[in-house]
């Protein structure tokens, strides 16, 4: 794996379409955003290779602990489960293919992968609507392109997005700078689960902002090359961190290790942290017991949602049992990883 | 759009930010509040008063890239074949091929231009 490649997570490609004959969702009473639903899964369930690959899922139908499963895995947002008695998702069972439905848009398709290129991503995604508009007619306009519910998605309704880890950038404080650059080039840098959220554990993702009056093509070339400039520069500032202070980052690498392997009550955010100073060691060759990808398996895995679910729990557990379970999760994963 | 649908918006003359969307109820107040449209046809109602919102986060007004493969207007295919021509043309210069680059570049300019005589019959 290349240094860059090391320093990425996730890609993820998504597209918004909105069928002609209805109002965007939330103009919709629930008659007819649930004749949506219908309507959509009509029009994808066209051939028995993706009725074996994929599920239907009704929000108003599923249990809140599966939903935060669901979203912890980015395969619904925020928005869609504010949409409960409305939204809906399909998904493939690899869980890196989800088609949100009613969430701002009538679709949300969205396609993701953490070894796949932008590009590939993009083709999954392009050949997923070209089934849906066999059956459904999209709200366009030859000037602005697709339409949206919010014009900040016009165009080619296209939203391209790297997830990356910049700890040593974060360390010296450059994410702010970098945010604003990247403003006036037309991208954006969030946290880790999208609008709004927080960058826990130094993981960022990156994101086009303009949508219309630009090509698919270009927005992806665009903001890969951005991103490989970004990691370059993290790949810098590593090296600047490692000359400066290489034994007092060795030293925290391998102290955030013995936590992880030892502690018995932790916080979803100590782990985070933890796991994000245990993948820095990974990223600058301090150490090679691990991989990025484990690492990564266990920043998803230690997340309250797929903690119930590991467990095959239906209620919330009170917050310390989650956190001792959670340490104890890590220290297992840690054994069977490191030995 | 349909040919009623522009007939009913030539009679309804420019929106006030008060006024309702004809198919979905949508007032430009409440885009202002929500930055959510109801409907396609608000985008049609509001669109003078949508502009300098649009052209605040966008880059330009002219979408460029995919079409839906659904739509037959002349118009549309044409622009559809635009953009695959501009495309040809910035590869074929790349690797220097000039006689495609000139053969395309004047099939563009012919597309063009067709296509600017429909936006002035508009």
């Amino acid at each position: 794996m290349s240094d860059r490649q090391k320093l990425k997570l996730t890609s993820r490609v998504r597209l918004a379409r909105n069928i002609q004959e209805y109002n965007f969702p939330h103009k919709l009473d629930s008659e007819a955003a649930r004749n949506v639903v219908t309507d959509i899964e009509n029009a994808f369930f066209v051939s028995t290779a993706l009725e074996q690959d994929y599920t239907s899922r009704h929000l108003w139908e599923e249990k809140g602990l599966d939903l935060l499963y669901w979203f912890e895995k980015h395969l619904v947002s925020n928005k869609l489960i504010d949409n409960t008695d409305i939204g809906a998702f399909i998904c493939n069972k690899g869980e890196d293919v989800s088609i949100m439905i009613n969430e701002e848009d009538h679709i949300r398709l969205q396609t993701m992968s953490n070894s796949k290129s932008l590009e590939e991503l993009y083709d999954e995604a392009d050949k997923l609507d070209t089934v849906l508009e066999e059956k459904l007619s999209w709200s366009f306009d030859n000037n602005l392109g697709y339409l949206t519910a919010c014009p900040t998605n016009l165009g080619t309704a296209l939203r391209a997005s790297v997830m990356v880890h910049l700890p040593s950038l974060t360390y010296r404080d450059r994410i702010g700078l970098i945010a604003q650059k990247l403003a006036q080039m037309g991208m954006t840098i969030r946290g880790i689960y999208g609008e709004g959220s927080q960058a826990l554990g130094s993981i960022y993702q990156i994101s086009n902002e303009v949508t219309l009056g630009v090509s698919e093509d270009f927005i992806i070339r665009n903001i890969q090359e951005t991103i490989d400039g970004i990691l370059d520069m993290e790949l810098e500032e590593q090296k600047r961190v490692m000359d400066v202070m290489g034994d007092e980052s060795r030293d925290s690498v391998f102290r955030s290790l013995g936590i992880l392997a030892n502690a018995r009550i932790m916080s979803s955010q100590e782990a985070l942290s933890l796991l994000s100073l245990l993948r820095f060691g990974v990223e600058a060759d301090l150490m090679d017991e691990i991989s990025t990808r484990d690492i990564d398996e266990m920043i998803i895995q230690v997340q309250t949602g797929n903690l119930h679910r590991t467990l095959g729990l239906t209620e919330l557990m009170p917050e310390k049992d989650r956190d001792m379970l959670r340490a104890t999760v890590l220290r297992n994963e840690m054994k069977r990883r490191l030995s | 759009m349909s040919k009623l649908e522009d007939n009913i918006f030539d009679k309804l003359g420019k929106p006030k930010p008060q006024q309702e969307c004809p198919r979905c109820g949508t007032t430009f107040r409440e885009y202002n509040q929500t930055t959510l449209l109801g409907c396609p046809v608000c985008y049609r109602y509001f669109r003078e008063l949508l502009i300098p919102s649009i052209r605040k986060f966008q880059f330009t007004l002219q979408h460029e890239g995919k079409f839906p493969a659904t739509t037959t207007s002349l118009e549309t295919r044409s622009r559809r074949r635009l953009n695959l021509l501009r495309q040809e043309l910035s590869e074929s210069i790349l690797v220097e091929n000039f006689e495609q680059a000139a053969r395309l570049r004047d099939e563009i300019r012919d597309l063009e231009e067709m296509l600017a005589g429909e936006e002035i019959k508009k």
